[in-house]
């Protein structure tokens, strides 16, 4: 079976290559036949990229010691879904992970040759040649540096095991959904450039116009995995590493979070260029600055670059990285610039006060936020670099930092889905944002009266209201109108009101869920608010009482773990009351591993909307029967989780497809715009297009 | 001044407010990475100032008193020393050997006060930042 991997890995390398330049050449050339060849090849490094994953999958599941990788990461008493989760739990799985799902995207993204869509069939073939020399950079790092078949010197009995951190459900999600994200913003970097490399052949102008719209669904799924990616890591940091919080502001953290930053700004700003024509050199900025992101993130966690707690790797892999970043960096830059003039916009930005300059000013944030992460990140590099002495920066510069980032970007959140295209009316204004704000504003005022602090916190729980206020009238309006005009009944309209927009509603509910989760972090990281945390050690029948919340220490018992034989737990029973009301029971717990010298811990949790009580065995004293606890009390968040499930849920809700018949009358009109603007090089007739219904 | 400059200047105002955020940013956290050796070299020049040092875990020092709450280690870069106290919880993954951040700061006698601890896996992702400081 190793062999076997090592081969595919080998002849996928060949077949690849091969597909670039068959691809290549043969759309260059506009050779049909040379293309299909070229898309045989996408084919065969699929089969070739499927043979490896599945090779190793089976090895892992095995147990085949012999192979390095598997007695690194799996072991015979693991469960069978954590050995499949083994995969990716490595440098070498990982990456090939990241190619599996690379070559299958070029395979589904370069089979498209519909006539309905002369666009897409015009840009698949240069699309699939640039996945798939994206492709080949992975296959290179395969065969030179992480070979996930290579045999170890001994076979060991048994496999170290995955380590018991990554034993949790959250760890199968997490690093799966990320790389989807990932690897998803290959797809539209690759429309945007080879868009650019069309020249004036027939249908290149309309091709150019058209691949915004034909990467949406592809830029906002991967916006959404990476989405998930990044909550189920908050989530798994939680609940399974016990330090009491969900963000640290570690380097890998960060390398997730820049990316999803300039993708957020790029799910925006398309819309612009998509329905006015604007943006577009910024836009193919954007989703340049994105891709090399996301191969940054992916760098970041596999060399020692940066002193991440998380990061490994070798710096020989580093250099592959850094030469692949300059090289996309040089190709890109030297792309723009040859094909400056095809990017000019359609027309100019009309009036300070409209979508139109909210978005710029959505993008300006965004990349603003992205860029100071992006620097804090890598300071010490630069520092060792240009000063021979690494200075870092802590948590503190970014919170100092993102408060008042977050909180414009909120706002904006609130105000940018409701503000008019080209001119906004201070009626529709009014109509739209009086509520909210007098909302916002009247909370504001309660909170000072109350002398509640701090003021920071106050404004962005202000600010989280504002949007929810803004888009829960929204969507009473709307269903309200509905009721009256169709005479349906209100759960009826309100339901077609939302699916015959899910793009808009799908949008709406993604910044309700944004608003929620600001208010989470608010209230889960402004320390002065009722967060507070106490540890003691204490005898049985003891208690602790943290912000009114009482901690009783009954004793310490011993198990061995229901869904782990051979893993015995130490837990201490405690129950949890607030004003003389019990609450419940937690088990705070250590874990000991029958091949690891040191016990892993696992923290109890009492969840509610209001706060988590986070109870953590920190030790135990074996005379006395005494047990250390450190107790938290977290306030809100949970806000942050529900808010994470509505996110994913108005973005799957936006992707869904439309109904038929509305779908068709708005694609139609959306492609006789691009098809006009097309022909005639201005945006003339996009004033009329029914969209410009949308923001009223 | 046309509508274009205008707003080109908003989107600068605000790049020149962020760079500003980001360099006071920097200069109020920025806290020297150093290991063990190099603390040593510094000698009183880093006292009491915010400093991450890294080195390897000599298993055999760590101590756990539970009825203080208090955690001491020794960590070393093979040419020095040094000892390492922390009034918290024990993280995870504190074995022999293991490559361990701390933040804190050197007082006056030579001791070290830990503020945050973080433990380095080398070959693979995993541990984290223990406690919140």
């Amino acid at each position: 079976m190793a062999e076997l991997g090592s081969a595919a890995i080998i002849i996928g390398l060949i077949v690849a290559v091969y597909s670039v330049i068959a691809l290549a050449i043969g759309a260059a050339a506009d050779n049909p036949r040379v293309v299909g060849s070229g898309r045989g090849g996408v084919l065969a490094t699929v089969l070739a990229t499927s043979t490896a994953s599945l090779s190793l999958l089976y090895l892992l599941v095995k147990g085949d010691f012999s192979v390095a990788y598997v007695a690194d990461y799996s072991s015979l008493t693991l469960p069978w879904f954590y050995r499949i989760s083994a995969f990716w739990a490595g440098q070498a799985g990982s990456l090939l992970l990241w190619l599996w799902l690379l070559s299958i995207y070029a395979a589904v993204v370069g089979s498209a040759r519909s006539a309905k869509e002369p666009s897409r069939a015009l840009l698949a073939p240069r699309v699939a040649a640039i996945l798939q020399s994206i492709s080949v950079f992975f296959f290179i790092l395969l065969i030179a540096v992480a070979k996930p078949f290579a045999k170890g010197a001994t076979v060991p009995t048994d496999g170290a095991g995955l380590n018991p951190l990554l034993e949790n459900p959250g760890m199968v999600i997490h690093p799966v959904a990320t790389y989807l994200g990932y690897v998803g913003f290959a797809v539209p970097f690759a429309f945007a450039v080879a868009a650019l490399t069309l020249g004036s052949r027939p249908g290149a102008a309309a091709a150019r116009a058209a691949w915004v719209k034909l990467t949406r669904k592809w830029t906002l799924s991967a916006w959404l995995f990476l989405s998930i990616g990044i909550l189920t890591g908050m989530q798994w940091a939680y609940v399974e590493l016990g330090w009491g919080g969900y963000w640290a502001w570690d380097p890998v953290e960060n390398a997730s979070l820049i990316p999803w930053l300039t993708g957020t700004a790029l799910i925006h700003s398309v819309m612009m260029q998509e329905r006015k024509g604007l943006f577009k050199f910024w836009n193919l900025s954007l989703v340049t600055v994105t891709f090399l992101l996301t191969i940054f993130g992916t760098y970041l966690t596999r060399s020692d670059v940066l002193s991440s707690v998380h990061a490994f790797g070798d710096r020989q892999m580093g250099y592959y990285f850094l030469g692949f970043l300059l090289l996309t960096v040089v190709f890109s830059v030297a792309l723009v610039a040859a094909r400056r003039r095809e990017m000019v916009d359609d027309r100019p930005v009309e009036a300070y006060i409209s979508k139109e300059t909210s978005f710029l000013a959505n993008n300006v944030l965004l990349a603003g936020t992205a860029f100071v992460v992006f620097w804090g990140t890598i300071f010490p590099v630069i520092t060792r670099n240009l000063f021979g002495r690494e200075v870092a920066v802590g948590p503190d510069f970014y919170n100092r930092l993102s408060p008042p980032l977050g909180l414009a970007i909120v706002v904006l959140a609130g105000l940018c889905p409701l503000l008019a295209w080209r001119r906004a009316s201070l009626k529709s204004f009014r109509d739209n944002f009086l509520v909210p704000l007098v909302a916002a504003l009247a909370f504001i005022g309660v909170a000072l009266i109350l002398r509640l602090r701090p003021v920071g916190a106050i404004l962005a729980f202000a600010g989280g209201l504002f949007v929810a206020v803004t888009v829960v009238l929204e969507f009473v309006k709307g269903t309200a109108v509905r009721v009256r005009s169709h005479g349906e009944n209100p759960l009826a309209a309100f339901i077609r009101l939302t699916t015959r927009n899910r793009r808009r509603h799908g949008g709406y509910l993604v910044h309700l869920a944004v608003a929620a989760i600001i208010i989470g972090i608010t209230g889960s990281s402004a320390s002065s608010i009722y967060k507070a945390e106490a540890t003691q050690t204490l005898t049985p029948g003891q208690s602790l009482t943290v912000a009114g919340y009482t901690v009783t220490f009954k004793q310490l018992q011993m198990r061995e773990a229901p869904n782990h034989p051979g893993v015995v737990q130490v837990y201490a029973d405690t129950t949890v009351a607030k004003g003389g009301r019990q609450l419940g029971n937690l088990e705070p717990m250590k874990l000991f591993y029958p091949n690891r010298e040191e016990p892993g811990t696992d923290v109890a949790i009492l969840g509610g909307l209001g706060r988590d009580v986070y109870v953590i065995l920190a030790g135990w004293d074996e005379n006395t029967g005494a047990a250390s606890l450190k107790v938290m009390v977290n306030p809100l968040v949970a806000w942050i989780w529900v808010g994470g499930y509505l996110l994913i849920f108005g973005a799957v809700f936006a992707l869904w497809p439309q109904a038929r018949g509305v779908e068709v009358a708005e694609y139609e009109a959306l492609r006789r715009r691009a098809v006009g603007r097309a022909r005639t090089g201005a945006g003339a007739a996009a004033a009329t297009a029914p969209f410009g219904g949308d923001g009223r | 001044m046309t509508k274009r400059a205008r707003i080109a200047i908003g989107v600068a105002v605000v790049f020149v407010a962020l760079g500003y955020l980001v360099f006071t940013g920097i200069s109020r956290s920025a806290t020297y990475y150093v290991t063990v050796s190099e603390l040593r070299a510094k000698g009183a020049a880093m006292v009491d100032r915010p400093v991450r040092v890294t080195g390897k875990l000599d298993g055999s020092s760590v101590k756990w008193d539970s009825s203080q709450i208090l955690l001491t280690f020794d960590l070393s870069d093979g040419q020095n020393r040094m000892t390492a106290t922390y009034h918290g919880v024990k993280p995870d993954g504190m074995d022999d050997g293991r490559d361990i951040v701390v933040e804190g700061k050197l007082d006056q006698k030579g001791a070290f006060e830990v503020k945050n601890i973080l433990v380095k896996c080398p070959s693979k992702y995993e541990s984290k930042p223990a406690t919140g400081g």
